[in-house]
């Protein structure tokens, strides 16, 4: 075959050219640590990132709901469970209270007792949460719940929406309940969590209490313990949704390196090839490149 | 002796011919297009004698450049083709690069929009959460506006590739019709010795020009050489060449088209153009550029017009029902074609009628013989329907493709005329956020059911929402009442439901879960579930959810858009057909850089098998000098001998 000089010249040139192309191409790889430097390199692989990345944003996202929520449940389920405690007290002075025995001055302490755990109740029920809105009002968070027209009349302000968080895909948890639910559609009774104690000390306090109050208050214990259970019920519910929705990130995450990160020892030892490569085509050139007739003449 | 003589004087010239074109070939090692020249000798013509033919020496009879026609042919097809690709791997990488940026792209911006979103279901109340979704859907518009404005400088970046290409091409087309002169002029037009060097320069322009556009040529039996692009239009003819001008898109004056000047007019060449960096780059602009428009406004529009209606579903922290949330992308007027009649002043406006619907296309809209309108998608070229009633057409177009078409204004059209329909191609650039205070922000649903404080059973509506509504909103409470005779619920007043006083069938020992809709007359469709059971005489009410800080209920159905797939007929969410929008360029550019090193490795051998042929080698060059000195020497011999001889001859004679 015949070869020209130029010939010659542009394809030693060429050869070294296409491995230095080469050698940058994984060079670069190497530099950022990544396998895929635009998405034609791996279209598939490009979209498939987009996507998984979106994943990963949405669980970490479905985290962040669940903490939130996680937070006013815990304060529903610590308020709740004061409200139980009061209301246990006042169910104990109940009960000493309707012990005919005891005499009016000691039932007029004992409502005077009730009445400051009434206080109690009512600011329980007026709970806000971490933004100031309060806790069981419903959709009407800067409606305070209960208000107290005096005389054992309680009415409640707020409405009876319950919002809903959603912790993960199709998957969402009731927030607090509302204070319609919990206070005042009490079940078995026809009195409401604050009128039951008001009228209890009212009733002591005339001399006129009876069975009717206990039964009242009773009633009332067992519709908030009942919230109490409902509310440690979606606390569970939130830490198994938590587990599922991590495991998803680190799954997700794992394809995304295998998609996306660079094996370091396979690229080293590519680069290591090109190198060679590259030498040898520049050792070649040199050596050849120097032989003319014209160094004969 | 005389013939002697005279053969040695023909020897001299000869090789001293030959020297002097081997050190023409050494000078020129290294110029481009240069082909290496040989000097062909032959017999001078013999002397016939009585003894016959008797030689008389050498001669020159041309001195010719090597060159193999066929590969050359070769060569200029490839270097077009070669060029063709290169120019789209170069601008499909750059749109891939920049559609693809991890961290500029559109992803991670949609993404954090819509965690904005979520952020706002914990905490529907905030000012500063809500101050967070705003800023984060500003962040998104402009997003989908910065990639409709890169996509511009693409563009911009193809008309400037076409222009450049255009003069260069003018250029060439004029030095290679002014070689044809100069080559006419030296060989006097004979064709039988052509001056080598101007047909290797005349060789090396048609290159030139091959890397901008793909040619034929012919050579004519004058020595000149025609050359024709696309459909046989021909750019030099002889010693004239004909001039390209840039002129506009007929629909869209900042898109440049290729023109030829056809008498008085220039004529769109654009559609023959093939090859070279002036047909890759209209490759790019067809292939990729244009879809790219479609595909991304796709997203912006579907995603706008989502979020618009489901935020106008919702209630505001001001009471007020939802209004756009984005910009209204609904409208877009049709563009009239430059060639219409003068008088024709019809405007077409298409109207979204179902965003997923919307196809990633420009539609055609032609008013052809008979008066008739035939409609034609763009991105295929299918006619989706054509008939001489406009409205009738718009059903049909509005059934598959997801908008309708009405004429808004204008009194004259004509046989002939054109218009052009991009429903989503301009979405990027026009969407922006309609909202401008966080208290406008719809994150409740307006209207909330209670029950009755009477009530002794435990029936509930939940899960309810308007999901239709006309604007207004009911005046008073909504009640219905249950009837556990005839398990129904009944709503009063009678004349706040459509039909009046409508009934709910509902027994609660099968029916508790099911989900209900009923027509408020004037308000809209109110949907719930019931569940429970409610005892006789039991009532709900459905009322206006004022001041409703603390419900999330249309945030939530805003953010389930986020993974629903709305896009292109419910094939894809907006983050899948935004990654669609990238593998799809992706693929193309992997393709393109495929065919460009394809290409690459057969240019590369073209121009090898040229250089093998006709490429000057030292070597060769260094033999032939030394073969042609020795030549000469030995001519020079002749000369001596022959003086020798006339001299012996001389000396015989003085004796």
């Amino acid at each position: 075959m015949r070869i020209s000089t130029s010939q010659f010249q542009l394809e030693s040139v060429r050869r070294m050219l296409d491995q230095e192309s080469r050698l940058s191409q994984i060079q670069q790889k190497i530099s950022t640590g990544r396998k895929i430097l635009s998405p034609s390199d791996d279209p598939s692989g490009s979209a498939r990132i987009l996507d998984l990345k979106q994943v990963i944003d949405i669980n970490e996202q479905y985290k962040r709901n669940a903490d939130v929520l996680e937070s006013r449940l815990a304060a529903q389920d610590v308020t709740l469970t004061g409200f139980i405690d009061a209301y246990q007290r006042v169910r104990e002075l109940a009960v000493q209270g309707l012990n005919d025995p005891i005499g009016q001055d000691n039932r007029d302490a004992i409502a005077t007792e009730i009445r400051e755990q009434l206080s109690q109740l009512v600011s329980l029920a007026s709970r806000k949460d971490g933004n100031g809105e309060y806790l069981f009002s419903g959709f009407q968070g800067e409606t305070s719940p209960v208000i107290d027209a005096g005389s054992g009349s309680y009415t409640y302000a707020g409405d009876q929406g319950q919002r809903k968080i959603v912790i993960g895909p199709n998957r969402s948890i009731e927030d607090s309940d509302n204070g319609f639910d919990l206070f005042f559609n009490v079940d078995n009774t026809t009195e409401n969590a604050f009128s039951a104690v008001y009228n209890l000390a009212t009733s002591l306090e005339s001399g006129t209490q009876s069975g009717t109050n206990l039964a009242d208050i009773d009633a009332v214990m067992d519709n908030i313990s009942n919230f109490r259970s409902k509310t440690g019920a979606r606390l569970n519910s939130i830490e198994h949704q938590n587990t599922v929705n991590e495991g998803v990130v680190v799954q997700s995450k794992e394809l995304l390196s295998d998609i996306e990160d660079l094996d370091l020892a396979e690229a080293i030892t590519e680069l290591n090839l090109r190198r060679t490569g590259l030498e040898a085509a520049q050792q070649s050139y040199v050596r050849v490149q120097g032989l003319s007739l014209f160094n004969f003449l | 002796m005389a013939d002697l003589l005279n053969i040695g004087l023909n020897g001299l010239l000869a090789y001293q011919r030959s020297l002097s074109t081997t050190s023409h070939n050494i000078s020129n090692v290294n110029t481009e297009g240069y082909r290496r020249q040989r000097v062909d000798l032959s017999t001078q013509n013999p002397q016939y004698t009585g003894a016959g033919f008797e030689g008389s020496g050498v001669k020159v009879a041309a001195v010719t450049s090597i060159y193999n026609q066929f590969i050359e042919n070769q060569l200029t097809n490839n270097t077009s083709l070669f060029n063709e690709q290169e120019t789209l791997h170069k601008l499909s990488s750059d749109l891939d690069n920049l559609l693809a940026d991890p961290d500029a792209g559109l992803s991670p911006v949609l993404q954090s929009f819509f965690k904005s979103l979520q952020d706002l279901s914990t905490d529907p109340g905030s000012t500063p959460v809500r101050q967070v979704v705003l800023s984060e859907a500003e962040a998104l518009t402009s997003i989908f506006n910065d990639t409709y404005a890169r996509l511009e400088n693409q563009k911009a970046g193809v008309n400037a590739e076409i222009s450049s290409a255009i003069n260069d091409i003018n250029s060439l087309s004029s030095s290679i019709a002014s070689i044809n002169k100069d080559i006419l002029l030296t060989s006097g037009g004979s064709g039988n010795f052509p001056p080598n060097d101007l047909i290797d320069q005349r060789q090396t322009l048609i290159n030139e020009l091959a890397e901008l556009v793909s040619l034929t040529t012919t050579t004519q039996k004058d020595g000149s050489v025609n050359v024709f692009i696309g459909k046989g239009q021909s750019l030099v003819v002889g010693t004239s060449s004909q001039q390209l001008a840039t002129s506009n898109n007929d629909f869209d004056i900042t898109k440049l088209e290729v023109g030829i000047a056809v008498g008085s007019s220039s004529v769109n060449i654009s559609n023959q153009i093939t090859g070279g960096k002036l047909g890759g780059a209209l490759l790019f602009r067809n292939d990729i550029l244009d879809k790219a428009y479609n595909q991304l406004g796709r997203v912006a529009l579907t995603l706008s017009e989502d979020m618009n209606a489901q935020h106008q579903l919702g209630y505001d922290l001001n009471n007020v029902l939802g209004g756009n949330f984005f910009t209204d992308l609904t409208s877009t007027n049709a563009a009239s074609n430059a060639n219409n009649a003068a008088s024709t002043d019809h405007v077409y406006t298409a109207n979204i009628s179902d965003s997923n619907l919307i196809q990633a296309s420009d539609y055609r809209l032609d008013f052809g013989a008979g008066n008739v309108y035939s409609f034609t998608r763009l991105s295929d070229n299918t006619v989706i329907g054509s008939s001489a009633n406009l409205s009738t057409l718009s059903a049909t177009i509005s059934a598959s493709e997801g908008f309708t078409l009405a004429l808004t204004s204008g009194t004259s059209i004509s046989i002939g005329d054109s218009f052009l329909v991009s429903p989503a191609g301009k979405a990027a650039r026009d969407i922006g956020l309609a909202l401008t205070n966080t208290k406008q922000i719809a994150a409740s649903s307006p209207l909330v059911a209670s029950r009755a404080a009477a009530n002794t059973g435990d029936a509930r509506f939940v899960n309810d929402a308007l999901i239709s509504n006309t604007g207004s909103l009911p005046t008073a409470p909504i009640t219905f009442t249950f009837n556990s005779g005839s398990n129904t619920f009944v709503a009063s007043p009678a004349a706040a439901t459509t039909p009046a006083a409508a009934t709910i069938a509902y027994n609660p020992a099968t029916d508790s879960g099911t989900q209900y809709q009923v027509v408020l007359a004037g308000v809209g469709t109110y949907q719930f579930t019931v569940t429970g059971t409610p005892a006789n005489g039991d009532s709900l009410s459905v009322d206006v959810n004022s001041n409703a800080s603390g419900d999330n209920r249309n945030i939530l159905s805003m953010i389930d858009l986020q993974e629903q797939k709305t896009v292109a007929n419910g094939s894809a969410n907006y983050q899948e057909s935004f990654s669609e929008l990238v593998s799809e360029i992706g693929v193309k550019t992997k393709r393109s850089e495929f065919s460009m090193n394809a290409n690459q490795v057969l240019y590369d051998r073209a121009v090898s098998s040229q250089l093998e042929v006709s490429g000057v080698n030292l070597d060769e060059e260094a033999a032939d000098l030394i073969r042609f000195q020795q030549a000469y020497q030995a001519v020079a011999r002749i000369i001596t001998t022959a003086d020798e001889l006339f001299q012996t001859l001389l000396g015989a004679v003085s004796r």
